[in-house]
């Protein structure tokens, strides 16, 4: 409650960072579709890419099916419908009518991190295209050798402009703003890229979802990547204590052969956590094998551990970088101990993902909550109970991308029915009563769902 | 006039203890506590006197963490002191001063900072630093034995929310046990070992889930183990044993080690019971906790226990205290002795600036403190008289010194009279107060007056007869009675005239010559003479050509002149009978002081010549009968108004200022001169005479309202002089609720009037004087919220409207709201409410029975939470609790109040004022202060044009000046802003032009290079602006604590400082010492 935070703030019994955690998070926790701000697209196609600028969080880029890109400035309205619905109207626009427009699909639509300057596109007509934002001209553009389905500039770098594409390559390739030409080629994949993600915590990390189910950490200073996620790796490989490891030799030995067939039960079966218990010795060893090798990303063994059963369709870091959310097509969501490469196993409830498509997912601040576009919902999930926290139904077809904005605690989502919904925390001064059922029920189906 | 730069300046430094910590710190045989205090640390020494300050250190930095911590090979201590923006510093003592051994930043980039603030802790046995800082990273720094810092290592912690983490005692290994809290909020312990090697934590050997809800804090016990204190149970663990206690439900904020082997423990709760816990033990293994009630405290932030049941409780919400825990309980069974206590103002939550006789010169009025310890405290600048010696004496009635000869420096003797004696004190050999005999004095009644004269001569008036004695020989030379049937009422003389009123209106002038005293004149008047003066004025200082007399009955002042006793002017009061009359000359105005009986004074300015009274000033000093006495005092004529609130008037610039001086009260005063105690005064309070002297000019003081509970908003109100203010008390055993009030004070005497009780679950949230439109009457206005135990937000709340009326608070009308009334503002004569999101505006309409109604008027939906709000002509200034400043202007002909620009930044605002029309300043919660203005290029911009890092959380931000500003100096024509902040700092922000930044500026920086800072912490860096997203140098504002510190430094220091600038030093002296003259 804002009196008795604000009060206990006051006097300094509550810290100032702690304050500010739980306002948000309580404002996060009350979203609902908004009821005072509307954005109108000029898109004629499914949106696919929503990104608010890091510099002033003020303007969403969007980017959509029919190859247009659209800047629209959530400050201020364009108009009030009825008084008090604010309407904001693109500010920008590049479609095909556009002389340097695209001419299919923009998958991918991001802002030049320093300054709204700059923006990106990435197209299935193959090509990437650098904008700038204020004569809406292309300054730049790269060709690919198939359709971009992703482009991602690392948030924190100061050091390098390089836009990671991924494409229906096999490749990930780094386009340099600087000198307009691809500064690395980085291959290992062994299908197209769905998803790239830059470290949050080193700007020379990169990180990249296949189609064949492999997520990849590059460091871009050297060749090759450095590691692969496996998804049956679940514990740090840390010395187990004396006495349990000679114990554990034994049975290591007896259950490391039949493990790799274990794999294939356990996937039709489906229920993962009592299977990943079991496995928790045969991964010991898996760890054992790569700390003796040079390149462990490039040898044999990884090159085709995955992370996800089919195509990888969504990367996500968190704010401090020590966590990797994905999706995959095998409708899963994993969360990644970025430091260790251990898959966490934070058990999600049951999901439908789009397959085909890159998802963009969102995760708040703290990190608490998890906005994953589930077909034509978007579901917030509890991001350490894997729970499900709220479901946000308003869009009439699947869902592409979601961006949270935590400066503002709104959610922005793009979907196939061509529309940006967003999302905000209710507003007790005019929706205070059905604004608390709403709540109350929301926790107690929390409540219900505990899985453990 | 306003402008973009400014000058921050703390007038009351931070006084709530966050951390303390005791050892041996100066010299090996030293027992020192050493204190943080927001910014700065105090190192106290032990001494058998009790704690002495031995220095008081400001560093660049909000101090987060504090421990002493022993090498091996020394006898003294180092001291590791950790910052809120990540620096950190080991400190030793060389002797001299305090020398930095060596220091880091410990920041780690893209790192989320722990909620709960940092924890910093130290590992004595295997020689490293913990450190705390950010979610899931451990940092450690080993350090070897001369205390140097090894290269740190992170370490992943697995837990996310981290609650506590402490070494523990007796392992091979480094040991850390970490409380923590899960994801479903359930509470665990579990301990890791460090491998430093691996840069890795080894899970240990024991873990404990489940513990207490409430469990929050480790302490490690030497003995083996951690207790765990939570909120019902207090719990020893370790890798055998789990023992239980529970203790009745508080939250346990401090607990001190009593015994070094861990037995005993002091800790604290948040209702200021003090407790000891006892630890049994059975060789080495803990058996039992027990625990005891010590009594009642201040609420703890930090227990240190010192020596010999010596305590040191330092607390955030209530004044500091050093105790004794005796052995026998006292009646009320607390063990507790409270042996001084240090003042704490904080967290000052809100304050306002009264400017009670309209000079200009502000007092402070802050809601200070939190729960039990919460207070008001009225602060101001005024003359501090330090007490030298004092004895008992109960009834004094008159209080004279005498000298022996008028040419003599010093005064001899001491004249102190009672009801029916009179005694004679004077210096004797050893400079002490002894009593001695005047033996041509009478002692055997009270005198009326007595003083010395020309010639070598003592007078002294009694009821009966008025004698001349010889100062030498101290014979009684000359007598002369009061006519028979009458007595002598009052009496006045100076160095050779006696003024007297005797019984049946008689007015008596006589003149001292050489042993003799001759009458000259007798008149009789037509009233009871009330008090004379005779001081003189005019050339010659020994005679006066004019008498003041004041009357009862016609209630009158009146000029005579002597020696005729002609009747020159009549001045004529309201009620009050004069109770004391003063003829007076300050910086060569002569003046005519007239202390009325209800604590009034009035002053005149008086012609000599032509016998004239003119411009007559009325100020309200006290509520009892004034007595007045000049006495002079760094070479200036001052005059002192001895009553309940004893003023001291002085002259500047031909002007009379008037400075409450820092005692309760005196009942008599007289100046006092002597070789021991130049320049003092003699006061007789109640029961005590008492030998001060003034020897700080201007400080400020600070008087305690107790309220036994938090007040929370607090204003004024000139037109009922009345404070009002909005409080609760914490619900206890008797009260199943909170209980929140609305009282009334006195702004002088701080008495309480009126107290209104709201309803059952309704909170006061804010408080505004305001009149309306087409009424006279000013009114307190109250917002409230309804806060339901089941709503999450409050959906209804009150506006009351209070009339004072005969000291009452009247309810007049009110207005339900839909949410929470979180700020009102008088606004062109309506009231301005932000209520819940919305803002919105209130007219006051007569209804047709005569009575006043709210009426809203117009309606603006703001952003998420818009808590604070400032008004100045049409303009609106929103804080948001989230989303920075907006401005708003209200269209008077549509009725509308409308968007006019904002600031894109995410501040969180804490407090906001408008400099003027174009500037204003916001606060946020990251400890910053910043400026906008509205931008020039993009409309419906504010542009931020000053940013600075102040270090401490500011609650309140208000327009006003502690101290009187003389018109032609140059820092009075600086508009000012006092600010207050959650450690109890109080802060001054001047307006100052261009040049004068510009100078200031290069000052500070050529100032920060050449003072070296303790820790070696960067001044640059510690006032760069600071929040979650960026990091950027402060502009626009200088730090006035830095630039200071330039009147502290040697002068061969000081001269170098100037040779950089280039400007002459006694001019930079000047400079800096106007700008002290801010506070």
């Amino acid at each position: 409650m804002w009196l008795e935070e604000v009060r206990r703030r006051e006097r300094g019994e509550l810290r100032v960072r702690r304050f500010k955690a739980l306002a948000r998070s309580r404002r996060a926790a009350s979203l609902a579709l908004s009821n005072r701000k509307e954005i109108a697209t000029p898109h004629h196609g499914a949106v696919n890419s929503l990104q608010v600028d890091l510099t002033e969080g003020r303007y969403l880029l969007s980017g959509a099916s029919d190859g247009s890109a659209a800047v629209f400035d959530l400050n201020n309205a364009t108009e009030y419908e009825a008084g008090f619905i604010a309407k904001h109207r693109n500010i920008l626009l590049v479609d095909r009518q556009h002389e340097h427009g695209h001419k299919f699909v923009v998958s991918a639509a991001i802002w030049y991190p320093v300054d709204t300057g700059l923006f990106v596109t990435a197209s299935f007509d193959t090509y990437v295209k650098v904008w700038d934002t204020n004569s809406t001209q292309v300054v730049m553009d790269f060709k690919m050798p198939g359709k971009v389905y992703s482009a991602a500039m690392s948030p924190i770098a100061t050091t390098h402009m390089l836009i990671a594409t991924g494409s229906a390559d096999v490749q990930v390739r780094l386009c340099d703003i600087a000198s307009g030409a691809f500064t690395h080629t980085l291959s290992g994949h062994h299908d197209g890229i769905m998803s790239l993600e830059w470290s949050t915590s080193s700007e020379w990390i990169l990180m990249s979802g296949g189609c064949d189910g492999a997520i990849r950490f590059w460091d871009i200073r050297r060749a090759g990547c450095f590691l692969v996620l496996d998804q049956l790796r679940s514990q740090q490989g840390r010395r187990p204590p004396f006495l349990d490891s000679a114990m554990e030799k034994d049975q290591k030995n007896l259950t490391s052969s039949p493990s790799s067939k274990s794999n294939s039960v356990q996937q039709r079966t489906g229920s993962r956590k009592k299977h990943s218990k079991a496995l928790h010795k045969s991964q010991t060893l898996i760890r054992g094998h790569t700390q003796q090798r040079v390149h462990p990303g490039m040898s044999s063994s990884q090159n085709r551990t995955t992370a996800h059963y089919g195509a990888v369709t969504g990367l996500k870091t968190t704010t401090d970088g020590m966590h990797l959310l994905s999706s995959g097509s095998d409708s899963r969501l994993r969360i990644w101990d970025v430091d260790s490469g251990c898959n966490t196993l934070v058990n999600f409830e049951a999901m439908r993902l789009h397959a085909g498509k890159p998802l963009q997912l969102a995760v708040t601040d703290d990190p608490s909550l998890v906005f994953v576009p589930c077909m034509g919902s978007i579901k917030a999930y509890n991001m350490w109970s894997g729970t499900t926290f709220q479901t946000f139904r308003g869009h009439y077809d699947h869902v592409n991308c979601c961006y949270y904005n935590s400066q503002d605690q709104e959610l922005y989502t793009g979907s196939n029915d061509r529309q940006i919904l967003v999302w905000s925390p209710a507003t007790p001064a005019l929706t205070e009563m059905e604004d608390d059922d709403k709540r109350q029920e929301g926790f107690a189906a929390d409540e219900d769902n505990w899985s453990d | 006039m306003a402008t973009e730069w400014n000058y921050v300046v703390t007038a009351h430094k931070s006084t709530a203890v966050s951390r303390s910590c005791v050892g041996n710190f100066t010299a090996p045989h030293h027992l020192n506590l050493i204190v943080a205090k927001c910014t700065r640390i105090e190192i106290y020494l032990l001494t058998p006197q009790g704690l002495q300050l031995m220095f008081d250190v400001p560093l660049y930095g909000t101090i987060a963490t504090l421990e002493l911590f022993r090498s091996h090979s020394e006898a003294q201590d180092f001291l590791f002191v950790g910052m809120e923006r990540y620096r950190y510093c080991i400190l030793y003592w060389d002797g001299r001063q305090l020398l930095t051994r060596s220091g880091g930043d410990a920041s780690h980039f893209g790192g989320r900072p722990t909620d709960n603030g940092q924890t910093g802790i130290i590992d004595l046995h295997h020689r490293l630093i913990g450190l705390h800082l950010y979610d899931g990273l451990f940092k450690v720094i080993p350090f070897d034995n001369q205390g140097q810092l090894k290269e740190p290592l992170n370490i992943r912690l697995q837990e996310l929310l981290v609650l506590d983490i402490k070494f523990l005692y007796g392992c091979a290994i480094p040991t850390v046990a970490v409380l923590y809290q899960d994801n479903k909020d359930a509470r665990h312990i579990k301990t890791y070992e460090i491998a430093l090697e691996g840069k890795e934590f080894v899970e240990g050997s024991c873990s404990q889930n489940n513990l207490d809800n409430g469990a929050h804090l480790l302490v490690p016990v030497p003995l083996g183990g951690v207790i765990i204190i939570g909120e019902d149970t207090i719990v020893h663990w370790s890798s055998t044993t789990f023992k239980s206690l529970s203790i009745n439900q508080a939250i346990i904020g401090a607990v001190g080690l009593v015994d070094p082997d861990g037995s005993r423990y002091l800790y604290g709760d948040n209702t200021g019971a003090l407790h000891l816990l006892v630890i049994t033990q059975e060789q080495g293994r803990v058996t039992d906790l027990k625990t005891h009630y010590m009594g009642e405290t201040s609420i703890a932030s930090t227990i240190s226990y010192l020596d010999s049941g010596l305590v040191y409780i330092g607390s955030q919400f209530g004044d500091s205290q050093l105790i004794k825990l005796n052995n026998q309980a006292d009646a009320s069974g607390s063990f507790v002795e409270i042996l001084e206590q240090y003042m704490n103002i904080g967290p000052i939550v809100d304050l306002c600036v009264v400017d009670l006789e309209r000079q200009g010169q502000g007092q402070v009025i802050t809601c200070s403190g939190a729960h039990k310890d919460g207070s008001i405290r009225a602060i101001r600048n005024g003359i501090v008289i330090t007490n030298q010696a004092s004895v008992q004496l109960q009834g004094i009635k008159g209080l004279w010194s005498l000298k022996t000869s008028l040419n003599d420096q010093y005064d001899t003797f001491l004249v102190v009279t009672f009801i029916n004696e009179t005694r004679f004190l004077a210096m004797n050999k050893e400079n002490e107060l002894a009593e001695t005999d005047i033996e041509g004095f009478d002692s055997e009644t009270q005198t009326l007056v007595c003083g010395s004269a020309i010639h070598n001569q003592l007078i002294q008036a009694t009821a009966k007869s008025v004698r001349l004695v010889s100062s030498t020989s101290r014979d009684l030379l000359d007598q002369w009675f009061a006519p028979t049937g009458f007595s002598i009422n009052v009496a006045a003389a100076n160095a050779s005239q006696v003024l007297l009123a005797t019984g049946g209106f008689h007015l008596v002038y006589l003149e001292i010559t050489n042993s003799k005293l001759v009458e000259v004149k007798h008149i009789e008047l037509e009233h009871d003479i009330s008090c004379l003066d005779i001081n003189s004025v005019g050339e010659n200082p020994q005679s006066s050509s004019l008498a003041a007399v004041g009357m009862w009955t016609d209630i009158s002042v009146r000029i005579f002149s002597l020696p005729g006793l002609q009747l020159n002017w009549k001045e004529k009061f309201a009620e009050v009978v004069p109770r004391s009359v003063l003829l007076c000359t300050i910086e060569d105005v002569s003046y005519l002081f007239c202390g009325l009986g209800d604590g009034h004074l009035f002053s005149f300015v008086l012609n000599i010549s032509k016998c004239e009274l003119s411009a007559r000033r009325r100020f309200s000093l006290g509520t009892q009968p004034i007595s007045l006495c000049k006495f002079s005092s760094h070479n200036r004529t001052h005059v002192l108004a001895a009553s309940d609130r004893p003023t001291l008037i002085y002259s500047s610039d031909k002007k009379l200022l008037y400075s409450y001086v820092n005692l309760k009260e005196m009942s008599h005063v007289c100046p006092f001169n002597t070789a021991v105690s130049p320049e003092s005064i003699a006061i007789a309070k109640e029961a005590e005479l008492s030998v001060g002297a003034i020897n700080d000019f201007r400080k400020l003081h600070i008087h305690t309202i107790p309220l036994n509970e938090q007040a929370r908003r607090i204003c004024y109100q000139e037109q009922s002089r009345t404070l009002a203010f909005c409080s609760f008390k914490d619900k206890d055993i008797h009260t199943e609720s909170e209980t929140h009030f609305v009282h009334l004070l006195d702004h002088q005497t701080f008495g309480f009037l009126s107290i209104h009780t709201l309803d059952t679950f309704e909170w006061g949230c804010s408080i505004v004087s305001c009149s309306f439109s087409d009424d006279e009457n000013s009114y307190y206005c109250v917002g409230t919220a309804y806060v339901l135990p089941m709503e999450n937000e409050p959906t209804k709340g009150r506006i009351l409207v209070f009339l004072v009326e005969k000291g009452e608070l009247q309810l007049i009308a009110e207005k339900e709201t839909k949410g929470a009334v979180y700020s009102l503002d008088a606004f062109n004569g309506k009231l301005l409410a932000a209520i819940n999101q919305q803002i919105r505006l209130y007219k006051w309409v007569q209804r047709d029975d005569r009575s006043h109604e709210l009426q809203s008027e117009c309606s603006y939906h703001s952003d998420v939470l818009p808590m604070h709000t400032q008004t100045r002509g049409d303009f609106i200034v929103v804080g948001d609790i989230m989303r920075s400043l907006s401005l708003l202007v209200y269209k008077h002909d549509e009725g509308l109040i409308e968007y006019k620009a904002r600031d894109f930044n995410t501040s969180w605002i804490s407090a906001v004022e408008m400099l003027d029309d174009d500037i204003y300043i916001g606060a946020d919660n990251c400890c910053n202060l910043f400026t906008v203005r509205e931008s020039e290029t993009h409309e419906g911009r504010l542009d931020v044009i000053g940013e600075y890092h102040l270090g401490d959380l500011v609650n309140s931000l208000q327009h006003g000046s502690l101290v009187k500003h003389h018109t032609r100096s140059m820092v009075g024509k600086y508009p000012t802003v006092i600010f207050g902040t959650i450690s109890g700092a109080i802060g001054v922000i001047a307006s100052i032009p261009s040049n004068l930044h510009m100078i200031l500026e290069k000052l500070q920086s050529i100032l920060a290079k050449s003072i070296k800072s303790v820790g070696n912490l960067s001044h640059a860096e510690w006032r760069s602006f600071y929040n979650v997203r960026r990091t950027s140098v402060a502009r626009n504002f200088v730090d006035g604590d830095l630039i200071e510190l330039f009147l502290k430094l040697s002068p061969s220091h000081k001269r170098a400082v100037a040779m950089a600038m280039g400007v002459d030093v006694d001019k930079l002296c000047l400079l800096v010492e106007e700008l002290a003259d801010l506070h």
